[in-house]
């Protein structure tokens, strides 16, 4: 039932006509019922090539000789409780018969007058007394089910006649064709583009037309006619399902009944201009390189090309890979990469060549860079050696942060705080041992260091801690 | 691409009428039929021209606009004729009955003055003590009075039952009780009297020549002294507006979207009346002039302190003989509010479109009436009171270096950005060089993108700045063909009137509505003496803010029936 709303909603349709047109299209064999869901037959898919007429009179036929009540689908039980959608039909041996008979009768009213359901069930009945046999529903009710069922499928409208079901009746097939295809119209091929980027379909399309427009512009279901409107967007999904923007044009010059506007040219052509500007690739590991030179090296030799490392910036290739087994790919090869997260760095130490010593190239060091070399500075409040030397250089955090958190110690300027605040938010997550003094002892502290200024702000297990710079005596690697 | 090329029409479907009915609420005029233009004339009576682009336009036939056309005296009879007379295919029964069961509702219920004390009303607005019978409520039938006090807000609002079909009316409660009734689709036919407000004199300045379609929206509007004046852009609605307030001869105030409204109200107010401009006030965030005749913006009425109305009072104050709803499709919903306590005061609304983004039309037509005059844009432009006129977006490609600029510029720095791209300068110029000989006008809003421009073509630049003398002088002389250009920041071209200028290039726009570039265009474009075409373009730096405004304008000129192409600068 909730699948039921669920399709009613979406259609703006009543739930029992959604029941009724179930059971209808499972009459016609369309669907079928599995354990868990509703599926299309075979059958479904040929009947959606055929024209609209064509598509009426299956599903007319198929519900003329069925022994099953399309009303009866959703409708209350002797309880109240709504029946299924799908599977309460119970034969009923005479149904073909008795809906023979019903529109037999309704054919007979003559044209411009309106029938009583009460009378014309009583006519029926007295027509044929054979029909209704015990344990059957009631005649009077099988009449209004199937004149329910007429009204549905457009054979009566208003409680007359409609010329199409005369002739059904009266077994004319050319005249129920003909009659068909006039009042239910032919499926266009063609619909009108605008200037205001809207394709407006001025009769119902053929299903496969109306497939494709729904994928390159957004179908509006607001409004009772469908219209379809071109944005960034539509084009944009269209072109992820693997359209062109040439094909576009194409599908929309062959079926415009006006031309392509120009201004939706421009849509096409922009979008596609820009489709594509931005690339996302899945990589399992990235190499970062000191310069360019020794990436376009890494990339040149055959194990890159096996490992599919690609060169996708200056200094920086992608592989899929995992970083691990890529660190030994590397080593393999002769460098010396340092895992650093899911990034390998290959560094380049004094400008030696490619197969350095392992300590040259590897290790991430606080000592300024050759062409910067920072200024001594006098250290207002010296700190344990243990802090400023070996503790420091020997942790994790990136050469470049541990500079900063240097210092920040030493001169604990705003300059420095927000320096390092910048350079922890690039290298943030890692976690970290603190030592430090609290309460004349010395503590450690383990978590991820977050921020920096008068104190370090690490994510710990049991929430945030906050040291005092003045109380930290070292920052470690925990994996030491 | 090919810019210039021309579609093919749809064929029209030759056998039948232009007109087709794909759903209940919906029509489809196929513009190209041979018979579309008898149609449309007919079909403007009772249906809402939702948009008009170049092949199909779509109407829509709603309670609203059936109701406005039985307002109007249209009858259901009429209205069965037009659809089956223009119609391709069948018309469905049910649709036609439809229709006239809606028509039948408006009317059946009656808002009528003097019922008990009517006379209170004589000459004070609003001396209908709170809670004194002063208005009545009359039904066709028993019944249908039965059923409104039964429903439980609108009973609330209704007084003492009079007899069978008369229930008293509280005037304070009137215009909530017609948005009731509205809602309960039962639209009240309000015809009680109006108060006349302080009279005042307003003489129309000689200078100032209606055209017949403004004279003939004053005459179907001033009979009711309530509703909207439905007329396109360019059509003239400030002066139909204050043809009709002349004509109601009484303090009136005017309520606008904004400043820049309020200016161009100020002005035409004072040169096409006669009124001493001590007379007239302006009411917004930096002025507070409260005169017998006071233009004031929405903004202010519904600026709030203290969660209440700061402004409410300016409603009630000035004893408003007519109040007049600029752009009324764009009225704020505090505003219905207020109206909903003047019902009493004489009402207009104008506008170009009845349909509101937020679906409140049924407010427009309770509280400030129904539909009374509305000409197609088409008509006007075929009896050549409207220009024909072309948009034009022209692609700017920006340079690496500004494209990288535009990227970088914070959010609100990226509209100046986009709009002072070095190319825009020579590709002027070669725009004008397209039109020889007519009068152009160059717009921008950044001063510094327009120096430049100024500078390529050697024409002078009007800022605000530009003293008054200078700038009347360049006017005349662009009027009289001694300029071939002017180059007007936004400042200064709010007081152009210059009819003959044909050509008109914005080198950056605020883009801040499409409405108000809808207005500009029609300002500017005004039809000219030989009848030639008028050209609007716009120039637009590719990949920046700038081409997202322009889709938006795109879809609304396109949408109003303009016709709207892109081409790209190098084209030129």
């Amino acid at each position: 039932m909730r699948e039921v709303n669920r399709v009613a909603k979406l259609l703006q349709l009543e739930p029992r006509d959604v029941g009724r047109l179930v059971e209808l299209c499972h009459q016609a064999r369309l669907v079928a019922p599995e354990p868990s869901a509703l599926v299309a037959t075979d059958l479904a898919a040929t009947w959606w090539g055929l024209s609209r007429s064509r598509r009426w009179l299956v599903l007319v036929r198929a519900w003329l000789g069925s022994s099953g009540f399309v009303s009866r689908a959703l409708s209350a039980d002797e309880d109240g409780n709504p029946r299924p959608a799908l599977g309460d039909s119970e034969p009923v041996a005479a149904a073909a018969a008795a809906r023979a008979v019903t529109l037999d009768v309704v054919a007979a009213v003559p044209d411009g007058e309106a029938f009583d359901p009460e009378q014309l069930a009583e006519t029926v009945v007295w027509r044929s007394p054979n029909l209704w046999g015990t344990g059957f529903p009631p005649p009077e009710e099988l009449v209004a089910w199937t004149l329910e069922e007429a009204d549905l499928l457009g054979l009566v409208a208003g409680h007359a006649p409609v010329p199409v079901l005369r002739a059904l009746v009266a077994g004319d097939e050319a005249a129920v064709e003909s009659l068909a295809a006039a009042s239910l119209g032919v499926d266009q091929d063609r619909f009108v583009l605008q200037g205001d980027l809207t394709a407006l379909a001025l009769g119902p399309l053929e299903p496969a037309v109306a497939g494709s427009l729904g994928e390159v512009a957004d179908r509006h279901w607001g409004r009772s006619v469908p219209t379809y409107r071109f944005t960034e967007a539509s084009v944009r999904r269209a072109l992820d399902r693997g359209w062109t923007a040439d094909g576009i044009g194409r599908f929309l010059a062959d079926h415009a009944l006006s031309g392509v506007p120009q201004p939706l040219e421009y849509l096409l052509s922009d979008v596609e201009r820009r489709y594509g500007a931005v690339r996302v690739l899945t990589a399992s590991a990235v190499i970062i390189t000191d310069d360019e030179a020794l990436a376009v090296e890494i990339a040149s030799t055959n194990r890159a090309a096996r490992i599919g490392l690609r060169l996708v910036a200056p200094t920086v290739l992608v592989g899929p890979v995992e970083p691990h087994r890529l660190v030994e790919e590397l080593r393999a090869e002769g460098w010396f990469p340092v895992l650093d997260g899911g990034v390998a760095t290959v560094g380049r130490a004094g400008g030696g060549g490619r197969r350095g010593r392992a300590d040259e190239v590897s290790t991430p060091s606080r000592a300024p860079a050759p062409d910067q070399p920072r200024p001594e500075r006098p250290r207002p409040d010296p700190l344990p050696a243990d802090w400023t030397g070996p503790a420091l250089e020997a942790a994790v955090l990136p050469a470049e942060v541990a500079d900063a958190v240097d210092q920040l110690v030493t001169d604990r300027t705003e300059a420095a705080a927000t320096e390092i605040d910048h350079r922890l938010h690039l290298h943030w997550n890692r976690t970290t041992l603190v030592r430090h003094r609290r309460d004349g002892h010395l503590a450690e502290v383990r978590g991820v260091l977050v921020g920096v200024d008068e104190t370090l702000t690490l994510l710990c297990d049991n929430g945030i801690e906050e040291l005092p710079l003045d109380t930290v005596v070292a920052v470690e690697d925990p994996a030491r | 691409m090919s810019a210039d090329r021309v579609p093919a029409s749809p064929s029209p479907d030759a056998a039948g009428g232009p007109l087709l009915l794909p759903a209940a609420d919906t029509l489809l005029l196929q513009v190209d039929h041979p018979a579309a233009e008898s149609c449309r004339a007919e079909l403007a009576a009772f249906a809402e021209l939702e948009s008009s682009p170049e092949h199909v336009h779509t109407y829509r036939l709603s309670d609203l606009g059936l109701w406005n056309a039985r307002a109007a005296g249209v009858t259901p009879a009429q209205v069965a004729d037009i659809l089956l007379r223009w119609c391709a295919g069948p018309v469905p029964h049910a649709v036609l009955r439809s229709v006239a069961d809606t028509m039948d509702r408006f009317g059946r219920v009656t808002i009528e003055g003097g019922a008990v004390g009517w006379e209170v009303f004589d000459g004070a607005v609003g001396g209908g003590a709170a809670g004194e019978a002063v208005l009545a409520v009359r039904t066709d039938t028993e019944a249908l009075l039965d059923e409104l006090v039964l429903d439980p807000s609108l009973g609330a609002l209704l007084g003492p039952r009079l007899d069978g079909t008369t229930a008293a009316l509280d005037p304070a409660n009137r215009g909530r009780l017609k948005q009731r009734l509205v809602e309960l689709r039962w639209p009240a036919d309000d015809r009680a009297a109006l108060s006349p407000g302080a009279g005042l004199t307003i003489g129309l300045d000689p200078s100032l020549e209606l055209r017949p379609y403004q004279r003939q929206a004053v005459d179907s509007w001033l009979p009711s002294g309530n509703g909207v004046v439905v007329l396109p852009c360019g059509a003239g609605k400030t002066v139909t507006a204050i043809a009709a307030a002349a004509a109601v001869g009484a303090n009136t105030l005017v309520l606008v979207t904004g400043d820049a409204s309020l200016q161009q109200w100020h002005r035409e107010l004072t040169r096409f009346t006669t009124l001493d401009p001590e007379l007239i006030g302006c009411y917004s965030a930096r002025s507070k002039q409260l005169r017998p005749v006071t233009i004031a913006t929405y903004n202010v009425l519904t600026t709030k302190k203290d969660g209440r109305l700061r402004h409410a009072a300016l409603m009630e104050q000035g004893d408003w003989g007519l109040v007049v709803y600029d752009e009324v499709h764009l009225l704020p919903s505090a505003v219905f509010g207020l109206t909903a306590g003047i019902q009493a005061r004489r009402r207009l609304g104008v506008t170009a479109t009845l349909i509101r983004e937020d679906g409140r039309q049924g407010d427009v037509f309770s509280l400030i009436g129904p539909k009374r005059f509305d000409v197609p844009w088409r008509d006007l432009e075929l009896q050549g009171w409207l220009a024909p006129a072309t948009c034009t977006e022209v692609r700017v490609v920006p340079s690496d270096a500004e494209r990288l600029a535009h990227a970088r510029a914070a959010v609100r720095d990226k509209p100046h950005v986009a709009a002072t791209v070095g190319a825009k300068a020579q590709l002027v110029g070669r725009l004008l060089a397209r039109h020889p000989g007519e009068p152009a006008l160059v717009i921008g809003t950044y001063l510094d993108g327009l120096g430049p421009v100024a500078e390529a073509l050697g024409a002078p630049l009007v800022t605000g700045a530009t003293p008054t003398a200078q700038r009347l002088a360049w006017f005349d002389q662009l009027r009289n063909g001694e300029l071939d250009v002017l180059v007007v920041s936004k400042v200064a071209n709010f007081s152009l009137d210059l009819p003959e200028v044909s050509v008109a290039v914005q080198v950056s726009g605020t883009f801040g509505s499409r409405q108000e570039e809808a207005q500009r265009l029609g300002r500017i474009l005004r039809p000219k003496a030989d009848g030639r075409q008028a050209h609007f373009y716009t120039l637009v730096a590719r990949d920046t803010v700038e081409q997202e405004y322009a889709q938006r304008r795109q879809r609304f000129l396109a949408e109003q029936g303009y016709a709207y192409q892109i081409i790209d600068g190098h084209e030129l």
